[in-house]
């Protein structure tokens, strides 16, 4: 879903609609450059680049904010020690930490993360979820599409399951129990 | 000896030109994976080129040639984003069968309008022209170019590690769907490095079209030397391209010192030795 949003995949039928105007039919960097980013699932970094010049790379839609980069490495502190080093030898969370501030860098309107959590420590997760709420706190929309929800919940504002492509379930996360997002996200009755 | 170190050093001069007309090549498959197979023939109408507008201008080639590199930046440019692009994706085949092509067509073109007499560019006294150290002599013409392969090279190399085109060309080549998502545009960076790459191949145009004599047909040689310069280099590395042209160009000239007509042989046997041995080249990064 949110490869469609970014236009890296086509979109046979519907509409797509961004802060109220249509992206469809407009190409990935123009997207990007009317404010959507996307964090990749697989934390795709430029593994030859520095960190720095990974960094440097998101400020490539010329677009202005709060972020720069020293925003970026006070949200990210623990980046400031690997700036000069190629982003390929990182570890996962380190990796994790450059594309989001690289995504960030590009001072979005609406951040989109994929898969978050996927194959990092849970301390790690809930380190990058703190920031990943501070962001949120900014004023900049976060969309996160995550697998395991329960680091996830602690810090949405609202959630959705999705069941086959339909919302099945939405609402703040202290109005959920589990079971009713178990129940939406497997398709199963609430008894 | 003294033979032999002449051997040595006329072959780094041989290979300031093979490094010279690698450059582009280099750029455009180390960014792109963009094998393009009129390379060779790309350079010979670069020489052609300017031939004709130095005649028509009558004007030195030397004064074609920055005509010739503008224009030449513009039609990589064009010809990439026209052409070259609509051939990118998984599946190789359709950029080789279009260079291919294309190749064939500049040849055919060039035969057609400039017929098979050999030509050669009228850049004055300085052909002639050496320096000797004791025995040796070496041509001041083969030094210029030498020393230009260095320049364009470090040139290039500085664009692309301090400038923010460069990271962004740094990037795509990284991975060009996530550059994409920085709003990066990369079909932008491929027509500029195409346009790059052509005008590379209008200065290695220039100087093969004085140092020796050229014709339609000497195309297809000139990429094999090119891309052998590029992979004994190692892929993705501008220096290592300019080692590589001095690589193939040294075993070329010691084995024509060893024995005469060995030269191109021995080229291509260094080349197979270092795929075999070392098949991310000299200076490669380690895939």
């Amino acid at each position: 879903m949110l490869r469609a949003i970014v236009g890296h995949v086509d979109v046979s039928a519907g509409e797509i609609e961004v802060g109220g105007s249509s992206v469809l039919g407009r190409r990935t960097f123009k997207r990007a450059r009317s404010g959507i980013a996307l964090v990749p699932e697989g934390r795709n970094v430029f593994g030859s680049l520095t960190v720095l010049d990974n960094l440097r790379v998101g400020a490539h839609t010329r677009r202005t904010g709060r972020w720069d980069l020293d925003a970026i490495l006070e949200t990210f502190p623990l980046l400031r020690e690997h700036l000069h080093r190629p982003a390929g030898v990182l570890s996962g969370g380190q990796k994790q930490a450059v594309a989001i501030g690289r995504a960030l860098m590009s001072n979005p309107d609406l951040l989109l993360l994929d898969e978050v959590s996927l194959g990092l420590a849970p301390i790690v997760v809930r380190d990058l979820y703190r920031s990943i709420r501070s962001v949120a706190d900014t004023g900049t929309t976060v969309l996160v599409v995550e697998q395991d929800i329960t680091q996830a919940l602690e810090f949405a504002d609202t959630v959705h399951c999705l069941l086959e492509g339909c919302i099945a379930l939405s609402g703040r996360p202290d109005e959920l129990t589990l079971d009713e997002i178990r129940a939406a996200y497997f398709g199963t009755v609430v008894r | 000896m003294i033979d032999y170190v002449n051997a040595v050093l006329q072959g780094i001069l041989l290979g300031g030109l093979y490094a010279l007309f690698a450059t582009g090549l280099s750029l455009a498959f180390g960014v792109m994976r963009f094998v393009n197979l009129a390379h060779g023939d790309l350079a010979v109408l670069g020489a052609y080129l300017i031939l004709s507008t130095s005649t028509l201008l009558g004007v030195s080639p030397w004064l074609a040639l920055p005509i010739v590199i503008v224009g030449g930046a513009g039609l990589g440019f064009v010809t990439q984003a026209g052409l070259f692009n609509r051939t990118l994706g998984d599946n190789p085949m359709p950029s080789i069968l279009v260079t291919f092509g294309l190749g064939v067509v500049i040849q055919n073109g060039l035969l057609e309008h400039y017929s098979a007499t050999q030509q050669r560019l009228d850049i004055g006294s300085i052909v002639t022209k050496s320096v000797s150290f004791g025995k040796i002599s070496l041509g001041v013409l083969p030094l210029v170019i030498l020393a230009t392969a260095i320049v364009l090279l470090a040139v290039l190399e500085v664009a692309l590690r301090t400038t923010r085109f460069g990271r962004a060309f740094r990037a795509t080549a990284d991975d060009a769907r996530t550059a994409q998502l920085s709003g990066i545009d990369d079909r932008v960076m491929y027509a500029s490095a195409m346009g790059i790459s052509f005008a590379t191949l209008a200065i290695a145009g220039f100087f093969l079209g004085s140092r020796t004599t050229f014709a339609p047909a000497v195309g297809p040689a000139l990429l094999l030397f090119g891309f052998e310069a590029v992979v004994i280099g190692g892929i993705g590395s501008l220096w290592g391209t300019l080692l590589g042209g001095v690589v193939l160009g040294v075993s070329q000239t010691l084995a024509n010192q060893i024995s005469i007509g060995w030269d191109l042989l021995a080229g291509h046997l260094v080349f197979l030795a270092i795929l075999l041995f070392r098949p991310n080249g000299l200076l490669g990064a380690k895939q």
